[in-house]
């Protein structure tokens, strides 16, 4: 059986149309979010480790090499098993830094342009062949099922469909900031499909071909020699060189470093994927041997590498055979677009942004994009073209494990960047130039002679047979050696630049680097305007824009500690754009820090907490202790009852504790960083002046804020410069006193109102006898029948008299107020207010006012009934007094957590706001000379204050007035 | 108590161990030549795997 070309092209075709529509609605946001977030989607996109290669190769790999072939998965499985140390520490370095491929990374580290640009040259040429590879095993594939030659066409279209494929979904943003959603969702289904197509051949050849497990055992049996050629290569082959290979290849290869690092989208989902990819690898593998079995089984005459495609023609299965087909270019495409993309970024950053930097008049954005769009094309062009010179006599595995072997050149690096601060540019230069010749002399240049491209007669052979190691351990031991011992030893030799200092420890996650310098722009506009000069305007102005709103801070920010950490928020997200030592060198030259100006104790301080906080989970023992003391050392300064500021030497606040915070009204946020005499008024002058002044100490200061006084005593100490880090400053105490000032008030108010308490029952008492007698005498003038005059002169005095004993009877009251005696009965409300209304409604009857109580039967108070009447009587009388004729008053009352809620509004004068301060103060009054005693409310209000209550007065002059009582609930009266 | 993140690198410590102990060391070359049925190596992958999936559901995963 056989397919024909027409009909495989097209099933490709439609294939590659099909993930171009995946990509394209997971990018439109039509798969839902949290779909594409899942760990399993990520473990999957993982899956474009296992490429044609695996899909077509192992199988002949364990033709010739037994169950060698697994260690291409067991190394992987062994480096996600090391993930918390290895794997995680690069994830979340990349996502700080927005590193997007290994030589961004080693560029960053080892602060180095010539470091990227020797990776990125290295892993092109190391990763050609695998590309290469990719092409051969669709257009062999199809050779297999046509059993014809497939035409050159045929693989160049593959090619340019994967590159429009590649800039379609690939290249859409020009950051890594933004992820590349339907690429990760095109590439996890690519391996669901391949997954799923190796295990239907895998079944097919277990029952289809075996007719079970029982046969293919009774086969087994009768074949001993099937199993012992598995387990043989094991004991002599390069078993330990490749599983030590696939554990460097796991994370190092472009396209896995892409797909695990520069397109995780939650650090999460690597936990999952630390077992969850190994897994899905177990399950790959699992069909390899009796597909291979299988093949022995119909004595298939095709090359064990396509045995997967082979044994599905032999038994007229044209489905399988094309959905087998379909697995394997969904393994070759899914590698050959990863892995172009990460090439193309690296070449992006680290070779021709270097060459050809853009005019800044030009729109980088659109530079990048199509520089990178660009460069695409050239390296897929350049994996065509090695496929095109390459002789075909390789096998599938060789060329993969060439290019395991460059990217191995890594391991002592990425060991070194994650683990060794002294590890210096020129070490990791030199040892990767070391590595790279050993593997292009044992590997690089035979492929070549190989394929006739070179002439090459140095005989490796008998070097590798005087060794006693194979091909792959040879070119691997040699080729690591001398990369480590070069990298060691150069290291130890030479010194580190500052910058590779801070990029080392950056790189350690428990290393502090403390913040030095000043940035000499005083602006985020500045900045822009800085950067403009190399980025361009409008771009300039976009990354200031976007670092701003990615800290959340202000365009009008000023404050040095701020603008630093701008400052290394623009490298940061400059990196992601163009690299880390473009981005370095970039922002160094027009973002300059003044060396002159000293850091801030205030930048120090934020930046230490700020470090000590992402890192508290790794502090343990006495670093553990001193990070308590030092939170509970905090703890007591932010919650000191006294406002604590502290100050550097040029008077910058570094400390603004939560005291200092209410009593001054400005954030700690605002404050900390702010010079003194920055801060919002009055605290400016104030601090500023008591900073400067020789006085330790002042004390009852006035100060006016929001309209009202307050006052402060404030006391100041000199910080002395203790050594190491700690620079000299002050500390000023400021005590609040207002409230305090404010109860002194009160009680001498207190004060005075009792003694006009106690004079106005002396007076009262002097008044009330003698004005008896007056009365007295009055009323027998009036019995003067005969005396007209007399008569009316006697009514006159009894009327001024019954006025003054008023007067007199008042201040009695006044003067008795007080708890004692109080009887504590419950009191129906409605019926106090009942009494009251009667009689008030008597005084009023001619003027028309109209009274309207609701209150419900039931809400009773605790207190004495008659002098609560009297309060309503008196408020009541007040209200009618201030309403005119024909006016309303209301009275609501009710219930209210618990307490019993009075309230008596009328629609009358109002009271003015002068005598709205003093209102309750005996004799205050805005009747009449005559017509009012001014100590109604007075009275009314030490009634209700003994009852347990309080009463307010909420008045607009020509609006109002409320009066608002609040009185204690009791249980419903008998 | 242990803190998940010294849980985990314990677990990636011991397994990885273990790993080594099967895949990378003489005791690969007595399995792989004491003619043991031809699954055993997947079975030997699979526990280490297994044991991966069961501390990160135990929240001690990477």
């Amino acid at each position: 059986m056989s397919h024909e070309l027409g009909t495989l092209f097209s099933a490709a075709l439609l294939y590659l149309l099909l993930l171009f529509l995946l990509a394209y609605v997971a990018d439109r946001g039509l798969i839902p979010d949290r779909w594409i977030r899942h760990p399993l989607t990520y473990t999957l996109s993982l899956g474009v480790y296992a490429t044609s290669w695996s899909y077509y190769g192992s199988v002949g790999f364990a033709e010739t090499n037994g169950f060698q072939f697994l260690t291409v998965y067991l190394g992987v499985t062994l480096a996600f098993t090391l993930s918390p140390v290895l794997l995680r520490p690069i994830l979340r370095l990349t996502q700080e830094y927005q590193l997007s491929s290994l030589a961004d990374l080693f560029a960053f580290r080892y602060r180095s342009q010539a470091a990227g640009i020797l990776v990125t040259l290295f892993m092109l040429v190391g990763t050609l062949p695998y590309i290469a590879l990719q092409i051969r095993a669709v257009t062999e594939s199809l050779q297999v099922l046509t059993h014809e030659v497939p035409p050159q066409t045929l693989a160049m279209g593959f090619c340019i469909t994967l590159t429009l494929f590649a800039i379609l979904f690939g290249a859409r943003h020009t950051s890594p900031r933004e992820k590349h959603r339907g690429l990760v969702v095109a590439i996890a289904f690519e391996s669901l499909v391949k997954l799923l197509a190796l295990l239907l051949v895998g079944a097919f050849a277990l029952f289809g071909v075996f007719q079970g497990p029982g046969h293919l055992s009774e086969w087994l049996q009768q074949n001993p020699e099937a199993v012992r050629a598995l387990y043989r290569p094991m004991q002599e082959g390069p078993w330990f060189s490749l599983l030590f290979l696939s554990f460097a290849a796991a994370f190092l290869l472009p396209r896995q470093f892409h797909m695990l690092f520069a397109e995780n989208l939650d650090e999460k989902a690597l936990a999952t994927a630390a077992w969850a990819f190994p897994l899905f690898l177990f399950l790959m593998n699992l069909p390899i041997p009796v597909v291979l079995w299988a093949g022995h089984f119909l004595e298939l005459g095709v090359d064990p590498d396509y045995y997967v495609l082979g044994i599905t023609l032999i038994r007229n299965h044209p489905s399988l055979s094309l959905l087998a087909f379909i697995g394997g270019v969904s393994a070759a495409s899914a590698m050959v677009i990863v892995t172009t993309l990460a090439l193309s970024s690296m070449s992006l950053n680290h070779l021709l942004l270097p060459i050809s930097y853009p005019d800044p008049r030009l729109n980088l954005y659109y530079w990048l994009l199509w520089g990178r769009r660009l460069l695409i094309g050239i390296i897929l062009l350049a994996g065509y073209s090695f496929y095109a010179l390459l002789e075909h006599s390789q096998g599938l595995v060789q060329l993969g494990l060439i290019s395991f072997v460059a990217v191995a050149q890594f391991l002592p690096g990425i060991l070194g960047l994650l683990y060794w601060r002294r590890a210096t540019r020129d070490g990791f230069i030199a040892g990767l130039v070391a590595g790279i010749l050993v593997w292009a002399f044992t590997l690089l240049i035979p492929l070549l002679h190989g394929s006739g491209l070179i002439a090459w007669d140095f005989d490796l052979a008998r070097l590798q047979a005087a060794s006693g190691l194979d091909k792959w351990s040879f070119a691997t031991f040699w080729s690591l050696s001398l990369n480590s011992l070069f990298f060691f030893g150069i290291s130890l030799l030479t010194r580190q630049s500052p910058g590779e200092q801070q990029a080392a420890q950056a790189c350690c996650t428990d290393a502090f680097i403390p913040i030095t310098g000043v940035v000499s722009a005083a602006s985020p506009a500045e900045f822009a305007s800085e950067l403009g000069e190399t980025l361009g305007r409008r771009t300039a102005q976009r990354e200031v824009q976007q670092a701003l709103a990615d800290l959340g801070m202000a365009e009008s920010e000023h404050r040095p500690t701020e603008l630093r950490r701008l400052r290394e928020q623009i490298e940061r997200n400059l990196s992601g754009l163009l690299g880390p030592q473009l981005a370095h060198i970039i922002v160094s030259r027009r973002l300059a820090l003044d060396s002159r100006a000293k850091t801030a104790l205030a930048d120090s301080m934020r930046y230490v907490e700020e470090r000590l906080e992402q890192s508290r989970s790794l502090l343990d023992g006495l670093t553990a202790e001193l990070d308590r003391l030092r939170r509970y050392q905090h703890r007591i300064l932010a919650d000191l009852p006294l406002g604590v500021c502290s100050v550097s030497e040029d008077l910058r606040v570094v400390l603004w504790n939560l005291a200092m915070e209410l009593c001054s009204k400005v954030p700690g946020r605002q404050a900390v960083g702010a010079k003194l005499n920055s801060l919002p008024k009055p605290w400016n002058e104030i601090l500023t002046g008591f900073a400067r002044a020789s006085d330790n100490h002042i004390h009852h200061l006035e100060v006016e804020i929001g309209g009202r006084p307050h006052w402060f005593n404030l006391h100041k100490a000199d910080i002395e410069e203790a050594g190491g880090n700690v620079s000299p400053g002050l500390v000023i105490l400021v005590e609040d006193l207002t409230h305090m000032e404010y109860l002194e008030a009160e009680l001498t108010h207190s004060d005075r109102l009792a003694s006009i308490g106690r004079l106005a029952a002396g007076v009262a008492h002097e008044i009330g006898n003698p004005l008896t007698g007056i009365a007295s005498l009055a009323q027998n003038l009036e019995f003067a029948k005969d005396n007209e005059a007399v008569r009316a002169r006697a009514q006159d005095i009894l009327t001024q008299t019954r006025r003054i004993s008023n007067i007199v009877q008042s201040l009695m009251n006044f003067s008795r107020s007080g708890n004692a005696g109080i009887p504590s009965e419950p009191v129906r409300v409605s019926e106090m207010l009942n009494d009251a209304l009667q009689l008030i409604r008597l005084t009023h009857q001619r003027r028309d006012i109209r009274f309207d109580a609701i209150c419900p039967d039931d809400l009773c108070t605790r207190g004495d009934r008659q002098r609560l009447s009297q309060v309503f009587m008196n408020l009541l009388s007040n209200a009618g007094d201030a309403s005119v004729e024909g006016g309303r008053i209301d009275i609501l009352a009710s219930e209210r957590n618990g307490r019993v809620l009075i309230e008596i509004l009328d629609q009358g004068c109002g009271i003015p706001p002068n005598i709205q301060e003093r209102l309750f103060e005996p004799f205050t009054t805005t009747k009449p000379t005559g017509k009012g005693t001014g100590l109604g409310l007075a009275l009314a209000r030490n009634i209700i204050l003994d009852h347990g209550g309080t009463i307010e007065i909420d008045s607009a002059e020509g609006v109002g007035t409320r009066v608002i009582i609040d009185l204690p609930q009791a249980e419903e009266a008998p | 108590m242990q803190r998940p993140d010294d849980q985990s690198l314990d677990m990636s410590v011991l397994l990885t161990l273990l790993m080594i102990f099967i895949f990378a060391s003489p005791f690969t070359r007595w399995w792989s030549g004491a003619g043991l049925p031809w699954f055993l190596p997947y079975l030997l992958w699979l526990l280490p795997i297994l044991l991966g999936a069961w501390t990160s559901r135990k929240g001690g995963g990477a």
